[in-house]
């Protein structure tokens, strides 16, 4: 465990430097260079373009920029948002707080009721709130993400009224948990959907399984209450199989969040990205897309060792 | 004397792609207290299905319960009254099931299986019944039961899986044991233990006990009565030793004979033919195909008939009226 620990947390080192290269060359990917798109309508005096060059540090050679752009990188400094004047970082981490929070939320809806959808599908398994609910599943995994999300919106927001339908929280008043709470549910719903499908049919299947097998038989023989046969004996024999598929799905939610952001207006680093790829906010959209990167690898690091950690088959192996 | 338990007219179905099954079809017979019962047919007679229908554990669907009256210690137990039922299963009817390694969840440990079991049924706290606990492996010949209860199913060997699983039963103190082919899946040592044990619990317990087996000689060194199984229904039932001595039914006859022939170590005497598919029965007698006798009433199921002093058989044969010619 601890030798797997220290090998999966050194090989995000090279994974970094990747991201880190392609998040630069991304402004030079830029048509007519960086320069250029910065100054917009400004870009016909070609001494203004000069300039700008010059002040950017656009004359040097790419590694030579590259280099300078990695260590103030390194040390916290993307420098400053050419939309918003203000530096990157203070745009930057208090979206990513924003975007954890939905990812969080998401997880929560994929794993409680993915897990209430996969044993109550198992136990009454060809009925027709199996059926209904499998047919359900697949067509949720099956729909892009911002339709969901436009009919979510369109049945509790705006024909039923019951929740907000965008933003983090009002905006009259100071923001409250209770009020988060509230603005979360709709898009961490949406955003949660295609994960908790998964979940779902895993769990179905391997309770389907682990319900015919003869210890289960045995335990009913002996007396014991259904519940105890379903949830202490059947789904702990499917529980690593659950914690595996759900640890997959946590990078995949904050994947996930970045597009729902967009939809539902949760101001998270998606919806930051957005906006600055429409205002041509390049540095900001480099270091934004810089910071997912690494959250993505990150997240992801932190669910493969809880499932490590959780799974006895894998621990002991 | 009023039976410990009572079945009528049980009759058991499944569906499947090939039609229904009829597993079961209108078995009764009865025990009493501290009788014990041996149930013979081969793979496929239904007996097995009989055993589990007794405190009817098969889930509904889809094994359908189509008729029958099970009546225990006075009370008929219907199917799906799951509250009442869970209180007869363990601590009215023991099972004891063929392969026990199976029968025991493989993620947890042998001791918290059985305190699993015990807390369901008895109030003691573990700590209290631990010692009992211990006591009654040793009883069932386990030597390391303190080590016994720290390990998992799949760390012990069958024989011990199965002698842990007999323990449990007799913790709970049941009226009734029903052991499904408590040998069959050991190897020839644990077998000759786990019968001997079970031998020594009618002796010194005078448990009331059901054995289904399609092994004649485990039967034979237990039973009282026997009961034996074709296709579904029962053909033969009475004394042990009448049936062992005097076979009536064509049958049992085949069954003996096999038997007999293979200890004699002559060449194996084989019942011609194949048990029926239960989801095609043949028409009249389910035997009929295979049967040396077959004549022409055989087109008709016969009723069991009256055999001899608390003996009956389903057959023609023993109905005056129906001889051959």
């Amino acid at each position: 465990m601890l030798a797997y620990t220290a090998q999966r947390v050194l090989s995000i080192i090279p994974t970094l430097i990747g991201v880190s290269l392609v998040t630069f060359g991304l402004l030079h990917l830029v048509p007519g260079g960086p320069a250029l798109a910065m100054l917009g309508m400004a870009a016909s005096d070609p001494k203004a373009v000069a300039a700008v060059t010059k002040e950017l540090g656009l004359d040097r050679s790419l590694p030579e920029q590259y280099w300078i752009w990695l260590k103030r990188a390194v040390t916290g400094n993307f420098g400053t948002s050419t939309e918003f004047h203000v530096p990157v970082t203070a745009l930057l981490f208090p979206k990513l707080e924003h975007t954890l929070i939905l990812t969080a939320g998401s997880l929560f809806y994929a794993v409680v009721l993915g897990l209430m959808v996969g044993i109550t599908t198992a136990l009454y398994h060809r009925s027709l709130y199996d059926r209904l609910a499998m047919l359900l599943t697949l067509i949720g995994a099956s729909a892009p993400v911002f339709w969901i999300g436009l009919l979510l919106i369109y049945l509790f927001a705006i024909r039923l009224g019951w929740l907000p339908a965008l933003g983090m929280a009002s905006p009259l008043g100071p923001p409250t948990v209770l009020g988060v709470l509230k603005h979360l549910i709709l898009p961490a719903f949406a955003n949660s959907i295609i994960s908790l499908a998964v979940i779902a049919r895993i769990v179905r299947s391997g309770m389907m399984e682990a319900l015919v097998q003869p210890y289960i038989l045995a335990a009913r023989a002996r007396g014991l209450p259904r519940w105890r046969q379903v949830v202490v004996h059947a789904f702990r024999n499917v529980l690593p199989d659950a914690i595996n598929i759900t640890g997959l799905q946590v990078g995949f939610l904050f994947g996930g969040a970045l597009f729902v952001e967009v939809v539902f207006g949760w101001p998270g680093l998606g919806y930051l990205i957005y906006s600055s790829i429409q205002a041509r906010d390049y540095v900001t959209l480099q270091a934004a897309v810089l910071i997912v990167s690494a959250a993505f690898i990150f997240v992801n690091l932190v669910a493969d060792l809880a499932r490590m950690a959780l799974d006895p088959r894998e621990a002991r192996s | 004397m009023t039976a410990l338990l009572e079945v009528s007219g049980l009759t058991v179905r499944f569906g499947s792609p090939s039609g229904e099954v009829h597993a079961v079809e209108d078995v009764s017979f009865a025990i009493s207290s501290g009788e014990s019962l041996g149930i013979v047919g081969e793979s496929g007679s239904g007996k097995t299905v009989t055993c589990m229908s007794l405190s009817w554990l098969l889930p509904s669907p889809p094994t359908r319960y189509v008729g029958g009256r099970i009546t225990f210690k006075g009370e008929e137990l219907r199917p799906h009254q799951e509250k009442r039922l869970r209180h007869i299963r363990g601590r009215g009817i023991g099972m004891i099931f063929q392969n026990s390694r199976l029968s025991f969840d493989p993620a947890y440990r042998m001791g918290a299986q059985i305190a699993e079991v015990l807390r369901a049924h008895l109030p003691q706290p573990w700590r209290e019944l631990r010692p009992e606990v211990i006591q009654t492996l040793q009883s069932c010949n386990i030597a390391d039961a303190e080590a016994v209860l720290d390990k998992y199913p799949h760390e012990v060997s069958g024989g011990v899986a199965q002698r842990v699983s007999i323990a449990l039963a007799l913790l709970i103190r049941p009226d009734l044991l029903v052991a499904d082919e408590p040998t069959t899946s050991l190897d020839l040592l644990s077998q000759i233990e786990v019968l001997a044990l079970l031998e020594k619990l009618r002796r010194e317990t005078g448990l009331a006990m059901i054995l289904v087996s399609h092994d004649l000689s485990v039967v034979r060194r237990i039973a009282d009565r026997v009961v034996i199984m074709y296709a579904g229904r029962i053909v033969e039932q009475g004394p042990a030793e009448a049936i062992f001595s005097d076979p009536r039914h064509p049958y049992t006859q085949g069954l003996l004979f096999s038997a007999l022939q293979k200890r004699e170590g002559g060449r194996l005497f084989e019942l011609p033919g194949t048990p029926p598919d239960l989801a095609a029965l043949p028409s009249g007698c389910s035997f009929r195909p295979r049967c040396p006798h077959a004549f022409a009433a055989c087109e008709e199921m016969p009723a069991l008939l009256p055999a001899g002093p608390a003996r009956e058989a389903r057959c023609h044969l023993l109905d005056p009226a129906a001889r051959r010619d």
